[in-house]
């Protein structure tokens, strides 16, 4: 335990080193004009968001040359990203600034010692900080709609076949073996929004039914996939399984409608898959955006965040990349799905049941 | 106190970092650092969940094929190698290739070769073999992992194993040759068990080093059943169980140990084993010279 | 006899170049062809060919994504931890090489321990360890980390280096009233040199290609050449992207073999194993 100490402390004062000093300004008491002065200031700000960061790099850069401030979008994972913004709330200072999450992440933080109040933006109050039934007490806002779906490919299916109830999944998978996909949950999350659909399908017997950890219901759904398991290809990853649509492996897969316009813009995959939500229902929402309450370049990060949720940027988001704006005055007209399919959109289930959907997919189907 | 001195850069560094990870391990494992106190749950939880001897079955297949496999295929090459033959140095370049090509990209290029559309499915069926395309990407039972230890793994054993062959002196085997021994005869009664302690070398560095494995398993592993160090992974930090996380680090590091005593073990008895072809005493003879 | 031997000589050669064929040279091939997919006419079924070619896409992931900053990491990292690793593991091969004392066999097999145990083993409890000291600054904890891992081989090959200065020639210098820094220069620097040169590619590489560690302690922005290499195979899986990439860095990995070929001819994966 001495070791211990010794060591903590050795490592803190070179830590203490390292970091550059401590904060001289404090955003909170600052006027919009002064951040902005001081976001020129600091020259810098970086964002972390856990997809399509290419496509990212090359949005940000209108906003570079109208600023003068440099955008870094670092590489990372979601769960990556967040537990290293946990990990460094305990810190003075951290090296985070912007960070884009999940709306049901706001669950597992401690809003008010991990995160930056977003009441200084001027548009704040347009802007949404409920997303999917999570409230961020606004510590955090919406910039990007996103919609699980199932991607398939119009050459090998026809429109009006489309599975849109589980029997009709059933019946597909019965007839064309190993052309549907799912992704493993551990690796994306249209997995297991997808599970999440088979979950409310099979073992939530009305809306709003809380399930613990060891109810009974969860059997019907995983019963479910053990018996279709055999005839459904599991793939890697959300990419994994829209490449393998592309490859002509699969015909329809889970998917998000946001990834899979990315990568068609970026002329990764063909244009000629296209995404449906099915009736059944599959669940939809927004990513939230927040700045670490010790960023480093707190006033960049609030300028960048005020231009990333104007309207005009939101419209041009939903020209890259066909999400669905966030701002109440920005245009959607770039969308993968017409305004009728979005009724099928659902409520996502909280972080409980992504957590458990991960550990008993893998529990009692995928290695059962 | 010199001696320590000397030592401690080296040996300390080691020791301080291994001995740091170890410590982590056992105290988590047993849940010490945790308000509740020591208890051996982690354990028997974790040694009562059947996905984890499913991954230990399929850590344990895949490398003991990768492993195997890679010695397997070195050996003849170099026995190959021992005669000589025209660009001999641009043929060892080109069969220590795969040790420099990062193993995350060597998965890439064989799931891109085995894809639903790739090079060997549109082959076969240009050839008539097959007439629909085979499912072999992530296959379940971990060939390509196999596939893909072997391919990593050959050089190395090859460079172990050659050195090893290219230290007997060829009179020893020219003699047994002259005395009439076959080509098989002179490779499994000379040949091999000289080189016993080259091939321990190498199986247990590849071994142990498939059984930790986690890029390969992620990438080209199976969808039905993780490898222990991606099951030990998500456990962490996706599951956030720190510290059944451990029990499953403690496990891996026992199945290696075992494994390098087994194979110390079931090789050892064919490093004597020298009679019948030619006599053991000029063998030892010609060993001493 | 003799057209005997030639025609086996040319049926090895010939399954040689067969098998090397399919062992290489297909899979490059491929990764080339997919490299080349130009972005605006992606390739899917049922194209057997991409329909454009062009280096565009070699462009748009040099300048998009952050691969130009994992090289930079990578090679940044490599050279710190080859000369740590190498001034660290000196004195102790010089112990292992050439004096005796109680115990250093012990010792020998301990250094031996990172070789085999798994990396992700390590890398795990290492963070979590790094994670309770409040010590978060992954280019130092991937410094330290690697060093370990290549201490081992450093270790091994420099104390064969120091075992094989010849006694006569350290007793030559002493008797000619040389002071140890002169007999450490003159006896053993010169016979050291190869085996250092070894450590220090050894050591390069091993950093260069390793895995496990930068993945744990450099998540989730610290990137290095084999983390971007898995994000692209796997959670951003996008199949010409990643092509791009992997041909990327497997050019500068044939360059340090080249070298390391032309340098150490051969044998320096015997060195490390104590078998030259």
């Amino acid at each position: 335990m001495l070791v211990k100490k010794v060591l903590k402390t050795s490592l803190l004062s070179l830590a203490a080193v390292i970091a550059t000093s401590a904060f001289a300004y404090d955003v909170t008491k600052m006027s919009w004009t002064e951040i902005q002065t001081q976001a020129k200031k600091e020259g810098k700000v970086n964002f972390a968001v856990w997809y399509l960061q290419p496509g990212w790099r090359e949005f940000v850069k209108e906003f570079e040359s109208e600023y003068g401030i440099k955008v870094r979008i670092p590489e990372g994972t979601l769960d990556g990203n967040r537990n290293k913004l946990i990990a460094e709330s305990k810190q003075k200072q951290g090296k985070m600034d912007l960070v884009a999450i999940g709306a049901a992440n706001v669950q597992l933080l401690n809003l008010e010692k991990t995160l930056m109040p977003l009441n200084k933006l001027p548009d704040y109050a347009q802007l949404k900080t409920v997303s999917e039934g999570f409230d961020s007490k606004g510590y955090a806002v919406t910039f990007w709609g996103n919609q699980s779906g199932i991607a398939y490919d119009p050459s090998r299916i026809d429109e009006a076949e489309l599975p849109q109830t589980f029997e009709q999944l059933s019946h597909y998978i019965n007839s064309h073996p190993k052309e549907f996909g799912v992704n493993d949950p551990n690796g994306g999350g249209s997995g297991g929004r997808f599970i999440e659909a088979a979950l409310r399908n099979f073992s939530i017997k009305f809306e709003g039914e809380t399930l613990d950890q060891d109810s009974p219901q969860w059997k019907n759904t995983w019963n479910w996939f053990n018996q279709y398991k055999d005839e459904i290809t599991i793939t890697g990853s959300n990419a994994d399984s829209i490449t393998r649509i592309n490859d002509g492996e699969l015909v329809l897969a889970p998917a998000w409608e946001d990834h899979l316009a990315g990568l068609q813009k970026r002329g990764a995959i063909t244009d000629r898959l296209k995404f449906y939500i099915p009736v059944f229902g599959m669940s939809g929402g927004a990513n939230f955006v927040t700045i670490a309450k010790n960023a480093k370049n707190p006033a960049a990060a609030l300028v960048f965040l005020d231009w990333l949720t104007s309207a005009d940027t939101q419209t041009k988001l939903n020209a890259k990349f066909g999400v669905a704006p966030q701002h109440p005055d920005a245009d959607d007209s770039a969308a993968l799905v017409s305004q009728n399919m979005r009724q099928y959109s659902t409520t996502p289930l909280n972080v409980f049941y992504e957590k458990e959907i991960k550990k008993q997919f893998v529990q009692k189907v995928l290695m059962y | 106190m010199k001696l320590w001195l000397l030592l401690l850069p080296g040996l300390g560094s080691i020791v301080f970092l291994m001995g740091s990870a170890l410590y982590t391990i056992m105290i988590q494992s047993v849940g010490l650092h945790t308000e509740l106190g020591a208890s051996l749950d982690y354990w028997s939880d974790t040694l009562s969940d059947p996905i984890l001897f499913r991954s230990i079955e399929y850590s344990l297949r895949t490398s003991v094929l990768g492993s195997l496999g890679a010695v397997i295929l070195a050996y003849p090459i170099a026995m190959w190698l021992r005669k000589p033959i025209p660009g001999k140095t641009a043929i060892i370049g080109l069969l220590r290739a795969p040790m420099f090509v990062p193993g995350l990209v060597a998965a890439f290029l064989l799931i891109n070769v085995i894809s639903f559309h790739g090079i060997l499915n549109e082959s076969l069926l240009a050839l008539g073999v097959i007439d629909k395309p085979l499912r072999i990407t992530n296959d379940k039972f971990g060939w390509s992992v196999v596939m893909l230890q072997v391919w990593k793994n050959t050089p190395f054993a090859l460079i172990l194993l050659s050195s090893s062959i290219n230290s007997i002196r060829s009179d020893v085997l020219d003699a047994s040759a002259d005395l009439g021994a076959s080509a098989w005869a002179n490779f499994s009664q000379v040949v091999f068990p000289l080189t016993i302690p080259a091939l321990q070398a190498a199986l247990i560095l590849i071994f142990i080093g498939a059984l930790g494995d986690f890029a390969f398993a992620s990438i080209a592993g199976s969808r039905n059943v993780y490898s222990l160090s991606v099951l030990m992974h998500y456990t962490a930090t996706a599951y956030y169980e720190w510290e059944k996380a451990a029990v499953i680090g403690l496990v891996i590091m026992v199945l290696s140990g075992l494994s390098a005593i087994l194979i110390t073990l079931m090789t050892r008895p064919f490093a004597n084993r020298t009679r019948p072809v030619i006599s053991a005493s000029f063998l030892e003879r010609s060993h001493e010279k | 006899m003799k057209n005997n031997n030639k025609l086996i000589l040319i049926i090895s050669l010939s399954f040689f170049a067969l098998v090397n064929f399919i062992w290489l040279v297909v899979p490059f091939f491929m990764a080339v062809l997919w490299s080349l997919v130009d972005p605006s006419h992606p390739w899917s079924f049922p194209d057997i060919f991409p329909r454009v070619l062009s280096f565009n896409r070699w462009i748009e992931v040099w300048q998009t994504t952050s691969l130009p900053e994992a090289m930079f990491n990578s090679y940044s990292l490599a050279p710190a931890v080859a000369l740590l690793t190498v001034t660290l593991a000196a004195p102790t091969a010089y112990a292992f090489g050439r004096l005796e004392f109680r115990g250093k066999q012990v010792a020998e097999l301990i250094t031996l321990l990172p070789m085999v145990m798994p990396t992700m083993i390590l890398a795990i409890f290492f963070s979590s360890l790094l994670l309770d000291l409040g010590f978060s600054e992954p280019y130092f904890s991937i410094v330290v980390a690697h060093t370990v891992l290549a201490l081992p081989y450093a270790i091994r090959i420099m104390s064969a280096g120091f075992k094989a200065v010849p006694q006569d020639v350290i007793d030559a210098c002493a008797d000619m009233g040389a002071s140890r820094i002169t007999t450490f220069r003159h006896a053993f620097l010169p016979m050291l040199k190869p085996s250092i040169l070894a450590s220090l590619i050894f050591c390069l590489v091993i950093s260069i290609e390793e895995f496990n560690m930068s993945y744990v302690l450099g998540a989730p922005d610290f990137i290095t050449v084999p983390t971007i290499l898995y994000s692209f195979l796997g959670y951003s899986f996008v199949r010409p992207d990643a092509a791009v990439v992997s041909l990327f860095l497997v050019i500068p990995n044939v360059i340090l073999m080249l070298v390391i070929e032309r340098l150490l001819k051969g044998n320096y994966l015997s060195q490390s194993t104590g078998k030259a």
